[in-house]
């Protein structure tokens, strides 16, 4: 079990993330989604022990992360910038990691190379980006950690590999009872891959739900009237995200969707209609993105 | 495949330490094949050669390396480098962001990561300079024998160049943890290793200029024993307290050992053996370096321990580092504005200020980016300022009483001093002299300045420090006006408590130079005079083989008369005039008050022992000639000298050619010539006058740059300037060459003072 408690870290004068505090059980796969730069690459290298946090702490099973070979051993971070050794190809990153990673397999790297199709003697500055990212990721599971640190690992893959990843790190999990904490822009992904998933907005964890929580935390109503409703009419109804089109008014809200539909009918709406939010959708609600309008951009 | 599992317990700091190894292994075989060309393989050529030419063994007791300055030079600069080279392959992965995530969140302590590195790459290091030595002394014991200056010199030669890898390595290693970026590394430790070199050589600089009597600003220079010695400065004095000094310095003498011809064994030189016996080599500053490096080392643990490692990749990002490159930057361009305007002393120091205000507001700024952030660190700058403009002040204000330290005679074991002239040289002193007039070896005639004398009784202590204080009462002054001349005076004490004390005066007035003159009223002058009419060294003075020839004081052609006189007669004449130069005072010897009444010329006969023809033989006073044919000049206070030629009735000798036989007498200025040709720009300062005949003035170098106008025909006034006209006389930049021209042609050159010459001489316009 990895436990983060009440993490700060700052950069200078910069906070770039506060007080954050979490935890991620055994045989869970947690998100960690955000907007760019929110976070989430400083919150998981602190994790790995790469950052020192100016307040809180990394427990995993009880034990600091802080400079602890025991626990490091057992945790692999795959960053979102690659490192390989000069001129290396993955035996060479292999028998690297073989040195630090006690429970480094190389049965396991040689079969997840052959599953990914890579070449294990070629040079790693030859593989594309998302070639380049596989190998990493052969590597880290080769590792056989007890808590794997992925930040944006599903960036520059093809459909197939994003699958293959998925199924094997779902697999690794269920097989080994790992942690993984997953980053990643791609809701879809996570919302199929993860048990559970924080958002960081703020510099602060916004949302820490399982995804069968968060998918119940909000709706969608949509409702159709007789005229045209403004939204001063909704003035007592709890709701986010206020859409006016003609007649027809969509809304959101974290309230009970049956209690909120009651209250419609004060305004005597034609139909009602309640929709659950997907988890793009909680998402920008959450970071409460502005629309802009483009409108002339380019022309004026 | 099997599967393998890796062990559990396997180590992992071990296993960092050979990969570390095998990462670094590259680099260290390429210093090793350096080091190899260096030592083992140019020993083993030159052992080679040196065997075909036969006595190798006469030669050699043992050889580890050819050129042996140059040799410590080259391993100085491979030795640093590589050092560098194996400090930037251990480190570079925290310099790097993206190696810096893997390298952090692997299982192996921070401290442990650092360690395993550092001592892979200082494995290295110890390998690659331990085993070209060790294949050179092989080479050395197999070909001259093993010996025990050979394995003494082995081990400190090996010793001192592994301290010095491990000093910059470690350094490198320790900057390294500090900041973000391979460039600031680099820099940074180049600078913190050539920091006391830029603060040592600077300093010397400065105080040779700043601090009266300051030695710094010499290079080398003649002890009493003709020995050079290495002043160095405080880049020199300090070589042991400097990381990129103490293996140079301290190996370069044994990195040969040479037979001498005593049958012990010497040390070696910039190129060949030196005249100093070998003795075991002092391992102190090599063991001290290596503590020194051992604790830099702990601290660059700490420092990475603590390290922020979001900080690779960005420059400026180690505060501390920033300030001292910045500091010692400055520094250095703050003492380098001082000697480019060391004439005008406030001047300097204020543009010096700017200047190092200037240099850390522009490092700083393209360190951090930041102008706001550097105008904050404006306090610091101010202070750094302050500190280097207090050292300044220090020097100017007489470096806490360095100036004007004088130590007590009781204090001092022996005294040495320069000379500023011909005629203050003891005879027989180290520098070759057997002439009893000396010889000079001073600054004036030679290019290294030169010690003479080892002044010991309290009387003679007491005259050099007499000279010396009045050299010390000009500190106050402001030298740099014309009324100052470059000279070349040093002194040195050697104190009874076994220090030495070496001053230098490249500065002074007439005053201060003619005190120097006073040295010939010592008891070592007498006793060199003694020894050099009673030693048998110089043959011209030996009444067996020697003669003597009576001078007058027209130096025409008819003015050499060649003595008969028997043995004992030739004995009692050098009596006698021994007893008269050793009784002669300063003023009867340099500033007579009449004119000479002659010379005599003491040279060695003929083969077959009949006198020299004389002829046109030029009488000259070419230190060369005099150190084997003394002239003395009869002046009216060596009475015992003028006795024996009135007894033996030869005064007729010395009377002079009439005055109607000159034709003309011209005059030059004897004014001071500043940084003539022939002196070699080191002293202005005007040398004895002495005649010379024409055909023969090149010997008298000076004399090549006089210009004789404003000619005197009339024979009246011949008559009444003619006595006046000194044969010898110490001119102090005054009064007028004389050339008399005879009306056979013959040129004579004497002097006149100013107080001697006529209004018509001394009015003229002679430019």
């Amino acid at each position: 079990m990895i436990e983060v408690n009440g993490i700060t870290k700052k950069f200078g004068n910069l906070t770039a993330i506060q007080d954050i505090t979490f935890q991620v059980e055994s045989g869970m796969i947690y998100g960690l989604v955000g907007y760019n730069g929110a976070g989430k690459t400083t919150l998981l290298k602190t994790m790995a022990d790469v950052y020192r946090p100016d307040s809180g702490s990394v427990l995993v099973n009880g034990q600091p992360v802080r400079d602890n070979p025991a626990v490091k051993q057992n945790l692999f971070l795959v960053p979102d910038d690659l490192y390989f050794l000069p001129y290396s190809g993955m035996e060479q990153m292999a028998a690297f990691y073989a040195n630090f990673y006690p429970g480094f397999r190389m049965d396991t790297f040689h079969r997840l190379a052959d599953a990914f199709g890579l070449e294990t003697k070629k040079r790693l500055s030859g593989f594309s980006k998302g070639m380049q990212r596989q190998a990493e990721l052969v590597l880290g599971l080769s590792a056989h950690p007890n808590v794997l640190l992925l930040d944006e690992s599903f960036d520059g893959l093809d459909p197939q590999k994003r699958a293959i990843v998925k199924n094997l790190v779902t697999q690794y999990v269920a097989e080994t009872d790992t942690s993984v904490i997953i980053s990643s822009h791609n809701l879809h992904e996570l919302s199929d891959l993860c048990d559970r998933i924080g958002l960081i907005n703020g510099k602060t964890l916004a949302l820490d739900y399982s995804v069968e929580e968060m998918s119940h935390s909000r709706c969608k109503i949509r409702a159709v009237f007789a005229q045209e409703m403004s939204e001063e009419y909704f003035n007592g109804i709890p709701h986010t995200r206020f859409r006016q089109d003609g007649k027809i008014i969509s809304f959101s809200t974290a309230e009970n969707p049956d209690v909120v539909t009651k209250q419609l009918q004060s305004l005597k709406p034609l139909l009602v209609e309640q929709f659950p939010l997907t988890l793009e959708e909680i998402f920008l609600e959450e970071m409460e993105g502005t629309d802009y309008d483009f409108s002339g951009f380019f022309t004026e | 495949m099997t599967s393998q599992a890796s062990s559990p317990n396997k180590s992992v700091a071990g296993a960092s330490f050979r990969f570390a190894l095998r990462g670094g292994s590259l680099y260290a075989a390429l210093f090793t094949a350096t080091l190899l060309v260096l030592l083992p393989l140019s020993t083993l050529v030159h052992l080679l050669g040196e065997r075909q030419g036969g006595a190798l063994k006469d030669t050699y007791v043992f050889v580890l390396g050819t050129e042996s300055g140059l040799l410590s030079f080259f391993l100085l600069g491979q030795t640093v480098l590589f050092s560098l080279i194996l400090g930037v392959v251990m480190f570079r992965f925290m310099l790097s962001v993206r190696a810096s995530n893997v390298y952090a969140s692997m299982g192996v302590k921070r401290s442990a990561l650092f360690l395993s590195r550092y001592f892979a790459g200082l494995l290295l290091l110890t390998l690659s300079i331990a085993v070209p030595f060790l294949l050179s002394g092989l080479i050395s014991g197999i070909f001259l024998g093993f010996n025990v200056q050979l394995l003494w010199s082995l081990l400190f030669a090996t010793v001192s160049f592994v301290s010095l890898a491990a000093v910059c390595y470690t350094v490198f290693a320790c900057v390294a943890c500090g900041v973000g970026t391979l460039i600031e590394s680099l820099v940074f430790s180049l600078l913190l290793l050539g920091a006391p070199s830029v603060f040592f050589g600077g300093l010397s600089l400065c105080a040779s200029v700043l601090l009266y009597g300051c030695p710094f600003s010499l290079t080398t220079y003649l002890d009493s024993g003709g020995q050079t010695r290495l002043t160095g400065g405080l880049f020199g004095a300090l070589a042991n307290y400097n990381p990129l000094t103490f293996a140079y310095s301290g190996s370069s003498a044994y990195l040969a050992g040479y037979k001498g011809v005593d049958g012990l064994p010497k040390l070696a030189e910039m190129f060949g053996a030196s005249e100093q016996n070998w003795v075991r080599p002092d391992f102190t500053p090599a063991l001290i370096w290596l503590l020194v490096s051992a604790v830099i080392a702990l601290i660059a643990v700490n420092v990475y321990r603590h390290r922020k490692m979001e900080i690779a990749g960005f420059l400026g990002a180690g505060k501390t580092l920033n300030r001292l490159a910045a500091f010692i930057c400055g520094s250095g361009c703050y003492m380098l504005t001082f000697l480019i305007l060391q004439h005008h002393t406030v001047a300097a120091m204020i543009v010096g200020s700017l200047a190092m205000l200037l240099t850390i507001f522009v490092i700083l700024l393209i360190l951090t980016h930041s102008a706001k952030a550097v105008c904050q660190q404006l306090h610091l700058m101010l202070l750094q300022l302050v500190s280097i403009t207090a050292v300044f002040l220090v020097l100017i204000s007489g470096g806490f009483g360095y100036a004007a330290r004088l130590p007590e005679t009781e204090a001092i074991r022996y005294a040495e001093i320069s000379s500023v002239a011909v005629n203050t040289v003891p005879v027989e002193s180290g520098n070759s002299s057997v002439s009893p007039y000396g010889y000079d070896a001073g600054c004036g005639f030679t290019l290294e300045p030169a010690l003479f004398g080892k002044f010991t009784t309290a009387r003679d202590i007491e005259q050099v420090r007499s000279i010396h204080s009045k050299f010390i009462q000009l500190g106050s002054e402001d030298l740099k006006s014309s009324r100052y001349l470059d000279t070349c005076v040093l002194i040195r004490y050697t104190l009874k408590n076994g220090q030495t004390l070496l001053r230098y005066y490249d500065r002074a007035d007439m005053a201060a130079l003619n005190q120097c003159l006073t040295i010939t009223d010592s008891d070592l002058f007498r006793e060199q005079l003694q020894t050099a009419f009673h030693s048998g060294r110089i043959a011209a003075l030996n009444e067996k083989i020697g003669e003597v020839v009576a001078v007058n004081a027209a130096l025409d052609e008819d003015s050499f008369h060649p003595l008969t006189l028997t043995e004992q007669q030739h004995a009692a004449l050098k009596t006698a005039l021994l007893a008269d130069l050793s009784r002669q005072s300063v003023l009867q010897r340099f500033f007579p008050e009449s004119p000479a009444v002659g010379a005599l010329w003491f040279r060695v006969k003929d083969i077959d022992g009949a006198p020299n023809e004389t002829g046109s033989l030029p009488m000259n006073y070419n230190p060369a000639n005099a150190a084997n044919e003394p002239v003395f000049y009869l002046t009216a206070d060596m009475t015992d000298t003028l006795a024996f030629f009135e007894k033996n009735d030869l005064m007729g000798l010395f009377e002079a050619q009439p005055a109607e036989s000159i034709k003309s007498i011209s005059f030059c200025p004897a004014a001071i010539k500043s940084s003539g040709a022939s002196y070699d720009g080191t002293v202005a300062f005007t040398p004895d006058v002495h005649a010379v005949l024409i055909g023969d003035t090149a010997d008298f170098e000076g004399e090549e740059t006089l210009t004789f106008a404003n000619p005197v025909t009339d024979q009246k006034q011949i008559t009444a300037l003619l006595p006046n006209m000194h044969l010898h006389y110490f001119t102090q930049g005054t009064g007028y060459f004389c050339c008399i021209e005879y009306e056979d042609g013959t040129q004579v050159r004497k002097y006149i003072t100013e107080a001697d010459a006529p209004d018509s001489v001394r009015y003229y316009n002679y430019n």
